[in-house]
């Protein structure tokens, strides 16, 4: 039911249709971007450095050492979207658990619980990213666990506040009159329930992990080199920024477009599901 | 409300002791363990940090003389330079950090409250569409994409163009560094405009909340203005959900100045950090990280306790 | 009588809707009449008209108003201002919600007085005071002291009617001042509006949507339906002697003329179902007791009342019996068993919440809410079926598209046979039964109490009924057990309890309920 519901709401919205279609083409060339140009992001050619776009087959042009930028703004959508896919569900999922078990046992587990997301979200998330990456690698793996473990308090303490609504609701006590145990109450009303709240909850969270990524990468804390996401692009590209504009506005208008998408739609949602 | 401020206070130490204790074991037990690369440290480095940490003694008891330096205010010293401790590099940037997190801060509480009542004000007329466009902009586009963008479009372009045509020498907005009032400008502006946003869509909000609530039907019965109706029951009422996210405002606003101060050339905290990441000083690293959090933490603590004096129904527990 | 106010074919429409249609009303200096009518007949809408304050889009109005003689639909909104407070006052229904939460009690009631007599907060507070004095509120400085959210809902309403009071209006509309309050302050606040008439000669417009209270305050009464003036005159005679549908209704409800339950006292052989021992009940943040002390045994097959104001614990003591929340001290025996230590408990004890919308799962069909208790797994799909069907018909759902629908494709009424149905399917001894025709109106109450007579004579199944009304208990119970602030006061046979009350706040309110009907 939610989530027709969105699907309508984002429907009927024209703003909302075309980031969805944005959204959808940069998805879909960054996969098949092989198919559209002949280039690699990695292979350097020092006789091409610096070209402007549009010239010959470079659409984006060429970066310092002659690579591509239009292959490797694709290849660094692949990465952005990724991580900020992956640590937002990962975040949700562990909200949605954390959030119902404390909601429901309540008392002084709840009290527990809670103080102890209370703590983790006053710890500022990107410098424990930051501490972690330095120390532990920064595979695309290590970004998305720590921002992963570091992001989920938002989502546990809306759903442990769902949980304590509904829990109150007469339709949830009626179930435990009934004898329905704890999990079912859980799997069966609360997150049914729920789903409007968890729905926009991920829809705000994909922008904010893949802000995260780009934040780090462009100060040159992120994604190592070859590899290159848009922050990184944005990094490398930053040095020259003065002579070849191009190298850091192409990459930064993407996170930024991509950015807006993520928001309307979320907004959509949020709206159209009054979370 | 005496209780609620020691129990959020003992809270508070609590998630200190909990960031000092993760950076310690950060520091000694994650793979590539720090204190085992020594062939790039001078000597004479090695000896310093092998004496401040207690690198000789018993792991536990290193914990013990980490957790002491930390209470007496000592976080540690640099394993790449002889003549540099965590402390002077904060006594040198931290006060840079700051003059430039209050300017902005002051930019998006005092222009986001502004707009954000002129937007509630004039709903769905011209000025709130262009109100709202404003805060999209500033709600989903990174701060430091802006920063890029208004350093490239204002400080080379426009400036230039401004110095060619009079043919002066004088910058309107100068590129980088941290020298004078036209210096800090752009920089605060840039970094404003995010929380800028979420104030001026907050209030908005709020405050068209607020003027549906039934006290408002109230005070319009009781023959109020609409202009008393607004300032005696309306703004207060309404500003209410901006104090409450006045901590994590604060603490974005910190975070964000990293890449702006990296982008400005600004000698800042984030500056340091960002470079001691880069040339691998994992002391200061760590040293740097822990002053950021607690600092974090710290403004979270009293805007927090700040919120629950504020409203009389913040239930006391 | 002078005429103070008088509204000629007034209309209104919002959008192409006519919200009311051509009005004739006219009240007279110093006079009390008051507007009944069902929800969303449009009294609101007549109120909030009178001072130009409806909020919606695409408003139009039609008609006049006079406020002594003078024309005042089409004023602008600055000349309003001045009417607004000082001519005409208006109170509402939950007068917390209508106070700003972040101001001084004091500072806002003084308000109405500073904007138009034009005298400063010190002096204000004076004037009030003397208002207030008269009110029996103690502590009159703490009060005025306080945050709104430290006031219960009365002290809250006579705060706001001296308030309205104080710059002596000609009319005060109370838009339903009454109905979220229990009954003793409902009776201090009808006490009140009436003080205002005769000390001031204040007219009060009395908009309610019961009937027995507008016979308690006003001797005119004005019927309003669909947004129309159906009947209008002496409220004696409109009570007795109804002409129009909606009168009727009204006054069906008012009397709530619900068969009698004629069950015979089964109490022949003492068969102890429940015992309740010495419980209490604290939660945590709060202060005092919810519940102290309280005792109570259910027998087999009785159907027990259980009577008390908003907030005394009546609700707590019912999911307490439903298993829903643990008691802090005390022990609840089912057959001299502890009911937490019962394995098959949902198949003895079954309860129906007041608010049936609340209820249903919203994204539950109705099929699979009542076979929830049974647990659908275990039973073939097509068997399941036939009971939730069979279940359904015995609460007179006989619809078979009734099982495929969700919760809001339902009417209260029939929601709350659902609930009847997902309870009755466990086969249980007792049914607990918190205010269930509560949010529900006139026709469907009847039903619904019906309903239960005849399951109880089917099958045999006990209930505990709890209601803030006596009357109601006294037409369906065989005891009845009064509950004031968290402690069973009194109890007894329905007769007993209602002819010779022993304590005070029984008599009482007993006196507040049957006075005046």
């Amino acid at each position: 039911m939610f989530v027709s519901r969105a699907v309508k709401a984002i429907v009927q919205n024209r703003i909302a249709v075309t980031a969805l279609l944005f959204l959808g083409l940069v998805f879909i060339v960054s996969l098949i971007y092989p198919l559209l140009s002949e280039y690699n992001y990695y292979a350097h050619n020092l006789d091409n450095v610096f070209l402007p776009p549009f010239s010959g087959k470079h659409v984006f042009g060429t970066d310092n050492f002659g690579r591509d930028l239009f292959v490797r703004v694709c290849e660094g959508a692949k990465i952005s979207l990724k991580i900020g896919l992956a640590a937002a569900l990962i975040q949700t999922l562990i909200g949605i658990i954390y959030g119902c078990l404390s909601g429901v046992y309540g008392g002084i587990i709840d009290e527990i619980m809670m103080r102890i997301a209370d703590m983790f979200h006053s710890i500022p998330s990107l410098i424990i990213v930051i501490l972690l990456t330095t120390f532990m690698g920064r595979s695309e793996m290590t970004i998305i666990i720590a921002l992963s473990i570091t992001d989920w308090t938002g989502m546990a303490k809306i759903m442990r506040g769902q949980t304590l609504l509904l829990r109150e609701m007469e339709f949830v006590q009626s179930a435990k009159v009934l004898g329905v145990g704890n999990l079912r109450i859980i799997t069966k009303h609360i997150i049914p329930n729920s789903m409007g709240a968890i729905l926009v909850n991920v829809m705000l969270s994909i922008p904010a992990a893949i802000f995260a990524e780009a934040f780090l990468s462009f100060l040159g804390l992120g994604i190592e080199i070859p590899k290159a996401s848009w922050g990184t692009l944005a990094n490398e590209g930053f040095v020259y920024a003065s002579s070849y504009p191009w190298l850091v506005i192409i990459p930064l208008s993407f996170i930024a477009v991509i950015m807006i998408c993520f928001y309307v739609i979320g907004d959509t949602i949020k709206d159209a599901l009054g979370g | 409300m005496f209780r609620f401020i020691c129990r959020r206070l003992v809270l508070s130490l609590i998630t200190v002791w909990m960031v000092v204790t993760f950076t310690f074991l950060l520091m000694h037990h994650m793979p590539g363990e720090l204190f085992v690369v020594k062939k790039n440290v001078p000597p004479q480095v090695l000896e310093n940090i092998t004496q401040k940490y207690g690198l000789d003694r018993p792991k536990l008891e290193q914990y013990f003389i980490y957790l002491g330096n930390v209470v007496r205010g000592d976080l540690g010293i640099s394993m790449k330079y002889t003549n540099k401790s965590v402390n002077t590099i904060i006594s040198k940037a931290f006060p840079v950090s700051v003059d430039l997190g209050l300017r902005a801060l002051f930019i998006a509480l005092s222009m986001g409250i502004i707009l954000g009542i002129i937007a509630a004000l004039n709903k769905n007329k011209p000025l709130d569409d262009i109100t709202l466009f404003i805060s999209v902009i500033g709600v989903a586009v990174p701060g430091f994409v802006l920063g890029t963008l208004s350093q490239y479009l204002l400080c080379y372009k426009l400036t230039g163009f401004l110095s060619r045509v009079t043919g002066s020498s004088f910058r309107l907005f100068p590129v980088s560094g941290w020298k004078g009032f036209s210096y800090t400008l752009v920089p605060s502006a840039v970094l404003a405009f995010g929380a800028m946003a979420i104030i001026i869509r907050m209030m908005r909000s709020s405050l068209l909340d607020v003027l549906e609530l039934n006290y408002i039907v109230n005070a319009k019965v009781k023959g109020l203005s609409s202009r008393e109706i607004i300032t005696k029951h309306g703004i207060k009422n309404a500003l209410f959900p901006i104090v409450s996210v006045l901590g994590p405002l604060s603490v974005s606003i910190l975070l964000g100045s990293f890449a702006i101060e990296k982008i400005f050339s600004i000698p800042g905290l984030g500056h340091y950090l960002v470079t001691s990441v880069q040339e691998k000083d994992y002391t200061m690293v760590i040293g740097l990280s822990l002053f950021t959090s607690l600092i974090v933490i710290l403004v979270n603590t009293i805007t927090d306790i700040l919120y629950s004096i504020m409203d009389p129904r913040v239930q006391l527990k | 009588m002078e005429k103070l106010l008088e509204l000629s074919d007034f209309s209104l429409y919002i959008k192409e809707n006519k919200i009311l249609d051509a009005i004739n009303l006219c009240i007279g200096r110093g006079e009390i009449v008051s507007v009944v009518g069902e929800s969303g007949s449009g009294k609101t809408m007549l109120a909030k008209s009178i001072l130009n304050i409806v909020k919606a889009k695409h408003i139009r109005r039609e008609g006049r108003i006079l406020l002594e003689g003078k024309s005042i639909e089409d004023l602008p909104d600055e000349q309003m201002l001045k009417i607004r407070g000082k001519s005409i006052g208006m109170i509402f229904q939950e007068p917390l919600s209508y106070m700003n939460p972040t101001m001084k009690v004091g500072k806002q009631l003084t308000e109405p007085l500073i904007k138009h007599c034009g005298i400063n907060y010190r002096e204000a507070v004076e004037k009030l005071k003397l208002l207030l004095d008269r009110l029996k509120i103690d502590h009159l400085k703490e009060y005025l002291n306080k945050y709104p959210h430290e006031l219960s809902g009365g002290m809250a309403q006579r705060g706001m009617i001296s308030s309205t009071a104080s710059c002596l209006p000609k009319i005060i509309i109370a838009d339903e001042p009454t109905s979220s309050l229990d009954l003793i302050a409902q009776k201090s606040i009808i006490e009140l509006l009436k003080s205002m008439t005769c000390d001031f000669g204040i007219s009060v417009i009395f908009i309610t949507h019961d009937l027995s209270l507008a016979d308690k305050i006003s001797e005119r009464v004005i019927v309003l339906s669909k947004g129309r003036i159906v009947e209008e005159g002496k409220t004696k005679e409109v009570f007795i002697n109804p002409k129009s549908e909606a009168a009727a209704r009204l006054t069906a409800s008012a009397l709530r003329k619900v068969g009698n339950f004629n069950t015979k006292k089964t109490n022949a052989e003492k068969d102890i179902l429940i015992r309740i021992e010495a419980v209490d009940k604290h939660f945590p943040n709060k202060t005092s007791n919810v519940l102290t002390d309280v005792s109570l045994e259910i027998y087999k097959g009785e159907t027990v009342g259980l009577v008390g104001e908003s907030g005394c614990g009546k609700s707590t003591f019912a999911r307490l019996i439903a298993r829903i929340i643990k008691p802090s001290a005390g022990k609840i025996l089912y057959r001299n068993e502890d009911i937490f230590k019962s394995a098959n408990y949902p198949q003895k004890v079954q309860m129906i919440f007041q608010n049936p919308f609340f209820s249903l799962d919203p994204q539950m069909k109705v099929e699979n809410i009542v076979i929830e208790g049974v647990g659908r797994k275990y039973l073939p799909k097509k068997e399941a079926l036939e009971r939730v069907k069979h279940y359904l018909e015995m609460v007179g759902l006989e619809d078979d598209e009734i099982s495929t629908r969700y919760s809001y494709q339902l009417s209260g009424g029939q929601c709350q046979r659902v609930s009847i149905a997902r309870a009755l399917i466990m086969n249980p001894e007792l049914i607990v039964l918190d205010e269930p025709t509560s949010c529900l109106d006139t026709v469907s109450q009847a039903q619904i109490l019906e309903l239960f007579k005849r399951l109880k004579a089917e099958n045999k199944v006990g209930y505990l009924f709890i209601s803030h009304d006596i009357r109601l208990l006294a037409h369906i119970c065989d005891r009845i057990a009064v509950m004031y602030k968290g402690t069973i006061i009194e109890t007894g046979s329905c007769e007993d309890v209602l002819v010779r009350p022993v304590h005070p706040y029984t008599k009482q309110l007993i006196s507040v309920c049957y006075n005046g009907t």
